[in-house]
């Protein structure tokens, strides 16, 4: 995997991490909401286990960026997935049964980072080396995310119906109706699940290309819906479009037959 | 004072969780509906176990039930149909039947007296009071989140139902949505309608509900529970509960910026001219005291404010709250206020106080509770009922069914160890026993029945007693609550049940037993009353339980065994909840 591609996964965990402590320091993560709510452990036990997960979450966007640790980006795709898990087991919409799925791509980031840390100091500056695991666990978690954010848009799920038409409004001054809203999310839906099925299957490097931008994209829609207010929500989201750019990065520099390589 | 302390342990008796029970045709878990015009129309909703036939509710404006005079109306029930089961609950659980009768031509101001009728089988005689159509005074109770911490729920429908005999201008009951945990299971609605029973007055007063569709609540069954209140899936509505007061209310689950937000700003346009005090409802909190603002913010906000609306009541948050009007993101006279946000029986979290719009004269607590909204002469008031968690904090056997209290004399046998297993069991003669009360142990000054010479002389302790198996009988859950140092193992009927501290072994063989301090009671359950009496049969049953310390020369040693079985409840009294806020509002043509 190339240099830039790695840098772009390492930028993507960094930034999701300090997002994610953010919320569960100023709010409270879902971790904390399943321990209090579904465990019906006392509060204070739920806010202490955010006060250490947004301590350890700080020490991993620090050590992700100056030096990475592979423990540490266990710990961080654990959190990622404990997160993912609370969700599922103490729903709070018609969408979290498929939260696992929703957050792989953010399990993903570290997970594959992890697998592609050099094994040296010196080697952290040079080529990274090549991991077919990582690469295959960097495509899974985005075709599931995809996937899933596609199912969802398919429904027309009212969040992203609000996405569409606040950021219509913000941006073009467009006051965009329901209908055409949800008429741009079944486009969307077939889109996002077209796109996973393609990189999986055909493993076309522009494919890739094209999801990080529109991950990107979807992820800034939080902030052009909401307002600048709502940043984490966009920073938290940060992988959709990271992890696809750093698949990108690796196909454009690198093509090995035994890895999951881009057919050009 | 002790005479009060005397009345609460005096009801301190398990409260039903309902006043019916679901069996047959026998009409259960009523519920009023308002949603348009309630000075004239009501729906008279309920269930049935069974499907039936007949579905009426007879109705009048005097009671009839034992006077011979039969009611003057009665009306057929115009929809009914099977509570739509999940499909991981078909064939695992019986489902049930709603009925729902539409009254419509009623006279505003007026208290209504009901039966509900099913197959023959009929309620209760209930009664319920019409909205005015004028401008004279009225209260409105306001809450949300019951979906967990079913002991406060039935708690708080319990006070609900003596607010609404105390205040005869109390007309309706505003829910701000999350009922239950999951809206698509009826396993979890099933009980939360029973508990909904509760809110009935001891008189028998039904306060009419206003229902908010919250997060917990997906799936058909909110539809089917109100009668779709505003139109089905998309539950928002104009509520005018008097001439001058309307309650919009909103759903927060599905798109906040499409067709609902121009529904939303054609009722605020329409409404505002008119309106003295113009509300809303709905479930996600936009100004928060715990959580993020919700997404709808954006949406809806500027609208409130455009239109200039009074009160927003929010849920969601778990907490107590109510902000400073606010206007464009600062504290304004003219602007909006917040106020909720759900204690219906969830737990309550720490809120946020911190934040800019709960300070000062904006509040944040903590509580179960209600929102009183008054809308008198020249006034709106607010206050907010917080009721005291009763049943919350550490363990304690008082508060609980005891099977056997931590105060029953136990046969106990100290410095020597009985010979085999035959002690465990309910033949054995244990008249040749020491008698005494838990605590049995030496130190720490937390024994009752001390042992003396047990320091540096012998290290394990025996104790038996019995209990009538008839007291299991309905009890959900049966628990050993323990203070232990530092181990033991308990057999009922010679069978062991659980042990803790000790690896393996018993008595004298007992091994790889672990340091503990006995602090605050433990639990370990033992599985529901039916279970237990399925196992032990109908005869007396021995409860035995062998105490260990680790060594002999241990600084200290307890054992304090009780049987418990569920917690118990006691009816609130009025005069138990605290005011946590008392607010009053003058109209905006007065400010």
């Amino acid at each position: 995997m190339s240099t830039s591609a790695l840098w772009c996964l390492r930028i993507s965990v960094a930034a999701q991490c300090l997002a994610t402590a953010r919320t569960a320091w100023v709010v409270g993560s879902n971790v904390n909401g399943w321990l209090f709510m579904k465990a019906g452990l006392p509060e204070t036990v739920a806010s202490t286990t955010d006060q250490v997960a947004t301590a350890l979450l700080l020490v991993i966007a620090a050590s992700v960026l100056l030096r990475p640790v592979r423990v540490l980006l266990l710990v961080s795709a654990a959190w990622m997935a404990a997160e993912a898990l609370a969700i599922w087991a103490n729903p709070g919409t018609v969408v979290d049964s498929v939260a696992p799925f929703a957050h792989a791509v953010r399990i993903a980031a570290p997970l594959g980072l992890a697998f592609l840390l050099p094994k040296t100091k010196r080697e952290l500056f040079q080529m990274p080396p090549r991991s077919p695991l990582a690469l295959w666990i960097l495509l899974l978690g985005t075709s599931a995310t995809f996937i899933t954010h596609g199912m969802e848009a398919l429904q027309h799920y009212g969040r992203f119906v609000d996405l569409i038409i606040g950021s219509a409004k913000q941006w073009i001054g467009w006051d965009l109706s329901q209908s055409g809203a949800e008429a741009a999310l079944t486009f969307i839906g077939i889109h996002d699940i077209l796109l996973a099925a393609l990189l999986l299957l055909r493993r076309w490097r522009w494919v890739a290309g094209w999801m990080a931008l529109w991950g990107l994209a979807t992820a800034l829609s939080r902030m052009t819906a909401m307002g600048g207010d709502s940043w984490h929500q966009s920073v938290v989201r940060i992988a959709n479009g990271g992890v696809p750019l750093a698949i990108y990065l690796a196909w454009w520099q690198l093509v090995r037959p035994s890895a999951p390589s881009p057919h050009k | 004072m002790i005479t009060a302390a005397l009345l609460l342990l005096a009801a301190a008796t398990p409260q039903h969780d309902s006043w019916t029970t679901l069996e047959g045709t026998t009409p259960a878990q009523w519920r009023l509906v308002w949603t348009a015009d309630p000075a004239h129309r009501v729906t008279v909703s309920w269930t049935t176990l069974e499907e039936g036939s007949k579905h009426v509710v007879h109705y009048d404006v005097a009671p009839r039930a034992g006077t011979g005079t039969p009611y003057a109306r009665k009306k057929t029930a115009q929809r009914n149909g099977a509570y739509t089961l999940n499909k991981g609950e078909v064939g695992k659980i019986t489902g049930a039947f709603y009925h729902h009768t539409r009254l419509k031509n009623l006279k505003p101001s007026t208290i209504y007296w009901f039966q509900i009728e099913s197959d023959g089988v009929r309620s209760p005689e209930l009664h319920f009071q019409t909205a005015p159509a004028d401008d004279r005074p009225f209260r409105l109770i306001h809450g949300g989140d019951s979906r967990t911490g079913h002991a406060a729920r039935r708690q708080v429908n319990a006070y609900i139902g003596l607010l609404a005999d105390e205040y005869p201008d109390l007309i309706a009951f505003a829910h701000g949505g999350d009922y239950i945990i999951w809206g698509e299971l009826w396993i979890h609605w099933r009980p939360w309608l029973s508990h909904h029973e509760l809110t009935t007055s001891p008189s028998g007063r039904v306060l009419p509900m206003i229902p908010t569709r919250g997060n917990h609540d997906p799936g058909p069954l909110f539809d089917e529970i109100f009668d779709d209140p505003g139109e089905p899936t998309l539950n928002y509505y104009t509520t005018d509960i008097s001439s001058k007061v309307s309650l919009i209310t909103l759903n927060s689950e599905i798109s906040a910026a499409g067709d609902q937000a121009h529904w939303l700003e054609r009722e605020l346009k329409r409404l505002r001219p008119k309106r003295r005090w113009l509300l809303t409802q709905y479930h996600r909190a936009i100004y928060p005291a715990v959580k993020e603002p919700a997404a709808m913010k954006a949406h809806w906000v500027p609208l409130f404010e455009k239109y200039d609306l009074d009160i927003a009541l929010e849920s969601d948050g778990h907490s107590v709250k109510r902000t400073v009007p606010i206007r464009a993101e600062a504290q304004d006279p003219t602007g909006v206020i917040y106020i909720g946000e759900g204690g219906l029986g969830v737990p309550q979290r720490e809120p946020k106080s911190d934040r800019w719009f709960l300070q000062e004269p904006g509040m944040s607590d903590m509580a179960h509770h209600v929102v009183m909204l008054e809308f008198g002469d020249g006034y709106m008031n607010s206050r907010l009922f917080g009721l005291p968690d009763s049943y919350a904090g550490p363990f304690t056997p008082t508060k609980h069914v005891q099977l056997i209290p931590s105060d029953a004399t136990w046969r106990y046998l100290a410095g020597s160890d009985p010979e085999g297993d035959a002690w465990r069991g309910s033949g054995f003669d244990d008249s040749g026993w020491s008698s005494g009360v838990p605590g049995f142990g030496y130190a720490d000054e937390d024994d009752v029945t001390v042992l003396e010479n047990m320091r540096s002389e012998y290290s394990r302790v025996y104790l038996r007693t019995s209990f009538d198996p008839k007291q299991l009988s309905g009890l959900s859950d049966v628990q050993l609550a323990m203070r232990y140092d530092d181990g033991f193992i308990a057999y009922l009927n010679g069978v062991e049940v659980t042990r803790s501290s000790i690896g393996s072994g018993s008595g004298p063989d007992a091994d790889e037993i672990d340091s503990h301090e006995a602090k605050e009671w433990e639990l370990f359950p033992l599985g529901s009353g039916a279970d237990l009496v399925s196992r032990l049969g109908e005869g007396p049953v021995v409860l035995a339980i062998e105490g260990h310390n680790k060594t002999k020369s241990s600084s200290d040693f307890s054992l304090a065994p009780c049987l418990v079985g569920p917690p118990l409840e006691r009816p609130p009294l009025l005069e138990e909840a605290v005011i946590l806020d008392d607010f009053t509002l003058v109209p905006r043509e007065d400010r």
